[in-house]
């Protein structure tokens, strides 16, 4: 069976159309909180979902994402929680692309052959863990292996920095191996560390350079994996511009929807707004 | 007697490859391994230059930090027990600041402690650096603490720990990663973070082996039964175990006895969890791996005089002070 993701993006091209992949942060079963969040992506169109793993060392994430980090671990959601999360929105969603984010450290403590089996239970299509060596290390724990092996994609993350770096350097050198090495999609991260949260303006004087970059590079290789923009998204002319002006695929978005539920907006009022950053991919 | 430039000379080329695993190092993502990549190739030439080893001397002047001497506590069963206090914390702090100031970067700072936390700020202003720190949530609370950092020009972050993670570790590491060109973390207390700092903090522990060896040397004939050490985090004693590689000395680590102890991943690192009392307290990965292949003893007691009246130990021993 092809990936979802793989399906899902050649539609978006075949529609001249860019993916909204939106997180949702996780509870403790039933889930009544991030099945609704899921509920509401799914309704709004969302070509995929992230669901979070919450981990106690979150040092990529910003503000926001912390929050919903700390607040899952405070109830003592556990990776164990999140798997069932995972399969209860796959036995609701079959059909939607779904990824999961979460960092090493965690994947060790669970067991890795844990975590790859929970993946592979919930039918995930994607596996995003951007603090895992895959191509600088080559891949040291056959991790990466093992998951595109179960047909889920691993995740493979580039800075703006790296995406220009000059030929003939060793960074050039990465660069071309982590786009050879991409799969399902592929994270064009503007922020400075990759800490996410939410930002004023959309750096496509940044961005739109190193889109082209890889994109220039994924032609040289004959590959064609969609890039996602990760750069604190939270306007729907942010979401348009990042496929429009930059250039990319779609755009990953955690904080913008995060930071109206910290501030206590029901899900009601905040589902027009997600609405109009899926439609924004659209226009 | 002051730290001597062979005592804190690294004729020993650092290993700096060590992986994820018992020394602590954690993963980092693909497009930052070139700039780690950099930091440890320039690491690798500095910490053998005299202006390096000048610039530690100075922190250690300055901390007025002198070679630990060893002092007789008694006798406690058939044990001649000795004691020293470990230097460890000084040689890594001054290891790391003379790294920033070579290399011009700004120090990154993990704050749970004052005295700790005094030491670096002075330090550091000996050497004319700017620093960031991010304090635990009690010290956030200290108002006047705070204001005298910001006012010597320093960035201070005293917000994180009380709105989100009470963890300064956490956010040292991320305003390193954030600012992986101009600022340098300083991983004191917690021997973690990616290659190469690991491999740096153990280098810069190195003065304590080569007392300890001296030591062992001139004032117990080579003939010392067992050597005790903290086991929170666990730095100082795995940089005392280190003297003896080679010899027949027993090592145990002492520790109170925790509520649990459990597998998990902290400052980006797989290791060990304890709680003791209401804290929680994260174990040095290579004290870990040490136990587990069991070159040292686990023993839990709430002191050291407890430990070794618990035990069977003829002849001389030494405790190391400070974790």
């Amino acid at each position: 069976m092809a990936n979802r993701l793989d399906r899902r993006f050649a539609e978006l091209r075949s529609n001249n159309e860019g993916a909204l992949i939106p997180l949702s942060p996780g509870d403790k079963a039933p889930f009544a909180t991030s099945m609704e969040i899921i509920d509401m992506f799914a309704e709004i169109g969302s070509d995929a979902v992230e669901i979070a793993v919450p981990t106690r060392f979150p040092w990529m994430e910003g503000k926001a994402m912390q929050t919903h980090q700390l607040e899952a671990l405070e109830q003592g959601v556990s990776p164990a929680d999140s798997f069932k999360l995972m399969e209860v929105a796959r036995a609701k969603y079959p059909d939607l692309p779904l990824a999961t984010i979460n960092f090493m450290g965690p994947v060790l403590t669970y067991g890795q052959a844990n975590y790859v089996s929970g993946c592979k239970r919930a039918s995930m299509d994607a596996v995003d863990i951007p603090d895992y060596p895959f191509v600088s290390r080559d891949d040291p724990l056959y991790f990466g292996s093992e998951l595109r092996n179960n047909n889920i994609h691993f995740v493979i993350d580039v800075t703006t920095n790296l995406a220009v770096a000059p030929e003939g350097t060793r960074e050039y050198k990465l660069l071309c191996g982590l786009i050879q090495h991409s799969g399902g999609f592929l994270f064009m991260i503007a922020q400075a560390g990759g800490v996410s949260g939410t930002k004023d303006s959309l750096p496509v004087d940044t961005l739109k350079p190193a889109v082209e970059r890889v994109k220039m590079l994924e032609g040289k290789f004959h590959i064609n994996t969609p890039i996602i923009v990760v750069c604190g998204i939270s306007t729907p002319e942010q979401v348009h511009n990042s496929i429009r002006l930059v250039g990319a695929d779609g755009v990953m978005l955690g904080s913008a929807i995060s930071k109206r539920l910290q501030a206590g907006e029901s899900l009601e009022h905040i589902q027009p707004f997600a609405k109009s950053l899926k439609d924004a991919t659209k226009v | 007697m002051k730290f001597t430039q062979d005592s804190i000379y690294l004729k020993v080329k650092p290993e700096l490859d060590m992986e994820f695993g018992k020394f602590g190092g954690m993963y980092v993502p693909d497009p930052f391994s070139p700039v780690l990549e950099d930091l440890a190739k320039k690491a690798i030439e500095i910490v053998q230059t005299t202006e390096f080893i000048e610039n530690r001397k100075k922190v250690l002047n300055v901390l007025d930090i002198s070679i630990p001497e060893i002092t007789k506590v008694g006798d406690i069963k058939d044990a001649e027990v000795y004691k020293i206090q470990s230097p460890v914390f000084p040689l890594i702090l001054s290891g790391y600041l003379a790294l920033a100031n070579i290399l011009d970067r700004t120090p990154s700072f993990a704050a749970s402690d004052e005295n700790k936390l005094d030491m670096f700020v002075r330090s550091a202003e000996f050497l004319g650096l700017k620093v960031y720190v991010a304090l635990d949530k009690r010290l956030s609370q200290k108002t006047a603490l705070v204001e005298k950092l910001v006012k010597a020009g320093h960035t201070v972050d005293s917000k994180k720990c009380v709105e989100l993670f009470d963890d300064p570790i956490l956010y040292a590491f991320q305003y390193f990663i954030s600012n992986i060109n101009n600022a340098l973390y300083v991983p004191v207390d917690a021997n973690s973070g990616p290659y190469p700092f690991p491999s740096l903090t153990v280098e810069f522990t190195t003065g304590f082996k080569k007392v300890l060896e001296d030591i062992a040397a001139k004032q117990f004939d080579n003939k010392l039964s067992a050597l005790l050490a903290c086991a929170y985090p666990g730095t100082s004693a795995v940089a005392a175990y280190r003297f003896c590689d080679d010899c027949d000395t027993r090592l145990i680590s002492v520790e109170p006895a925790f509520e649990f102890d459990r597998n998990d991943c902290y400052c980006g690192i797989f290791t060990k969890v304890v709680k003791v009392g209401e804290e929680e307290r994260i174990l040095c990965p290579e004290l870990v791996y040490s136990w587990e292949t069991g070159e040292v003893d686990r023993v839990f007691a709430d002191d050291f005089t407890t430990a070794l009246a618990a035990m069977e130990i003829k002849g001389k021993v030494l405790v190391v002070e400070g974790c």
